[in-house]
């Protein structure tokens, strides 16, 4: 066997140890799910609720909107949503998982009965998708909020008449643009946020309507070159979005939203999460 | 008629994915839609080909210093996701052209085609020409290099030189030969543009789902896949005609359909009987 060969045969060995390994660890993380949760489920009820996996709660998002949900450097999804989303989980007696999904098919995953428990995407109730879904009581206060470029004057969206304005496709600030804007505006959806905010950087439009804290918070990065102006266009409120044949689920979040509301649970996620305004 | 579309739109999944008054309410942006998409199709391919052209050649170079960025190319644009590509042209394209913001809000990046800006388009076009540019080229060498070695060296002992021989000789015999695999690459570079719709171009996908996204309604998707079938219907069956016809001209013979083999079983039948 010559050197090489050599070096060849032990990396292979190596990776499929590494693999081996890697299943294994796998096995134990399953385990401590069949434990019993150290704080029994508290609802007589648990059983009227239907749940798309057995024990665990979940939830679906779109995993590019920080500080709500995002995909953190190890992969792992993370956000003022999903600490919310693990605090319910804890309330009901249950497991957590979060799926990423696109934000405007969430409405149509949750109808699936088939995908996710919940929507917990900083999604706004709006009396067009309370038609399709069932929302928890309001948990977080945002409105609507131009962005533009920081070498550009302008401040309200008649400014921008004939120009074109990036939104993120299906989200309230979409809708709220649609009705408000000039209607000679071009309304340009993108599969993301940041995807606008790029675009906006680019030239590609000349002005992002978003949900304000997350404008804020990609504003505040200095290299992206864009600012917020304006005043809060909208009121709006998001809420957890349940399907219609759930309310079982539905009443058991909103008692468990009041718990973590009540014990300072809530504050600590809003100062972790928007220490910076 | 009213009573018609009533009843169809009753029906649950008529009417989530094939709605009558959606679609025709979707009619003239998908229109729209599908003129941006066309626009770059034909701009891209057009484009594409000599691009597709000069690959080939370099890539059947002798040189090295020619054929390894040829090879490259090639392997490296045939092996990724144009998706992957397209992001990273569109977005990354003015990252690196100083004053692109100035020309893209400016007067000439401004300039609609067929809907499109102009500062959007470029980088459109840059995408198609460089994914399909690679394709073409692995098309057009597989061509030219089925052409038997004994035409070069007839062409070249007439006393053409080697770019006459390609030009007159090979060229032309390859062309016919690829005429069916290029009008392929044509139908899959239309169903291709429907990637734009993730930078925001607003080609028929992008309507599409602007309209899905208004009235949580599939039907403005079938009523754009209407719309592509439009063109790679058709087109589809001029591919399947012409590597009939291909057929052939290189076998000399007809290729045989069903009726002939029974007439000819009926005669050698009638042979045999007598």
């Amino acid at each position: 066997m010559s050197k090489s060969s050599k070096w060849l045969a032990l990396m292979v060995v190596f990776a499929l140890s590494l693999s081996a390994l890697a299943l294994v660890g796998c096995g134990e993380t399953e385990e401590p799910a069949e434990e019993p949760t150290e704080e029994p489920a508290e609802e007589p009820a648990a059983a009227d609720w239907k749940l798309v996996t057995p024990g665990t709660l979940t939830a679906g998002g779109e995993a590019t909107y920080p500080p709500f949900e995002l995909i953190n450097d190890a992969g792992e999804s993370e956000g003022f949503d999903v600490d919310l989303g693990k605090e319910i989980a804890m309330e009901l007696g249950l497991e957590y998982e979060f799926k990423h999904y696109n934000f405007d098919a969430l409405i149509v995953g949750l109808q699936t009965g088939a995908e996710f428990d919940m929507i917990t995407s900083a999604m706004t109730i709006k009396p067009e998708r309370a038609l399709e879904i069932d929302f928890s009581d309001p948990y977080f206060d945002a409105g609507q909020i131009l962005a533009v470029r920081m070498s550009d004057a302008y401040v309200t969206l008649d400014d921008l008449a004939g120009k074109k304005i990036g939104v993120q496709s299906g989200t309230t600030g979409e809708a709220y643009t649609r009705e408000n804007a000039p209607a000679d505006v071009t309304v340009v959806p993108f599969e993301n946020i940041l995807q606008a905010f790029q675009a906006l950087q680019n030239g590609d439009v000349d002005g992002v309507v978003n949900d304000l804290p997350i404008s804020e918070a990609i504003a505040a990065d200095p290299a992206r070159e864009v600012k917020v102006v304006g005043d809060v266009m909208s009121s709006e409120q998001y809420g957890i979005g349940v399907n219609k044949e759930n309310a079982a689920l539905r009443d058991a979040i909103n008692d468990a939203l009041a718990k973590i509301k009540d014990d300072g649970r809530y504050d600590a996620m809003i100062e972790k999460w928007f220490a910076a305004e | 008629m009213e009573g018609i579309i009533e009843y169809l739109e009753s029906i649950k999944f008529v009417h989530l994915f094939m709605s009558p008054t959606i679609i025709w309410q979707s009619l003239p942006l998908l229109w729209k839609g599908f003129q941006a998409a066309a626009a770059l199709l034909i701009v891209g391919y057009l484009l594409s080909l000599p691009a597709g052209l000069t690959a080939a050649f370099m890539k059947m170079s002798k040189n090295p210093i020619v054929r390894i960025p040829a090879t490259f190319y090639i392997d490296f644009i045939r092996g990724t996701p144009l998706l992957v590509q397209i992001l990273v042209i569109y977005f990354g394209f003015p990252l690196l052209m100083p004053g692109w913001r100035e020309f893209a809000t400016g007067p000439i990046g401004q300039i609609s085609v067929a809907g499109i800006d102009m500062s959007q388009f470029v980088r459109a076009i840059a995408a198609l020409v460089i994914n399909s540019g690679a394709y073409l080229a692995e098309i057009f060498r597989a061509g030219i290099q089925s052409i038997s070695k004994g035409q070069l060296e007839a062409a070249r002992s007439l006393g053409m030189t080697t770019m006459q021989a390609m030009a007159y000789v090979i060229i032309p015999q390859t062309v016919r030969r690829i005429l069916p695999t290029m009008m392929s690459e044509f139908i899959l570079l239309f169903k291709d543009t429907a990637l734009f719709f993730a930078v925001g171009i607003f080609e028929l996908t992008l309507q599409a789902r602007t309209i899905q996204a208004r009235t949580f309604n599939m039907s403005p998707y079938i009523g754009a896949a209407g719309f592509y079938l439009m063109l790679t219907l058709p087109l589809g069956r001029l591919v399947a005609y012409l590597e009939a016809k291909l057929a052939v001209s290189e076998t000399g013979r007809e290729p045989e359909n069903r009726q002939e083999r029974k007439r000819r079983k009926a005669a050698r039948a009638k042979e045999a009987s007598a």
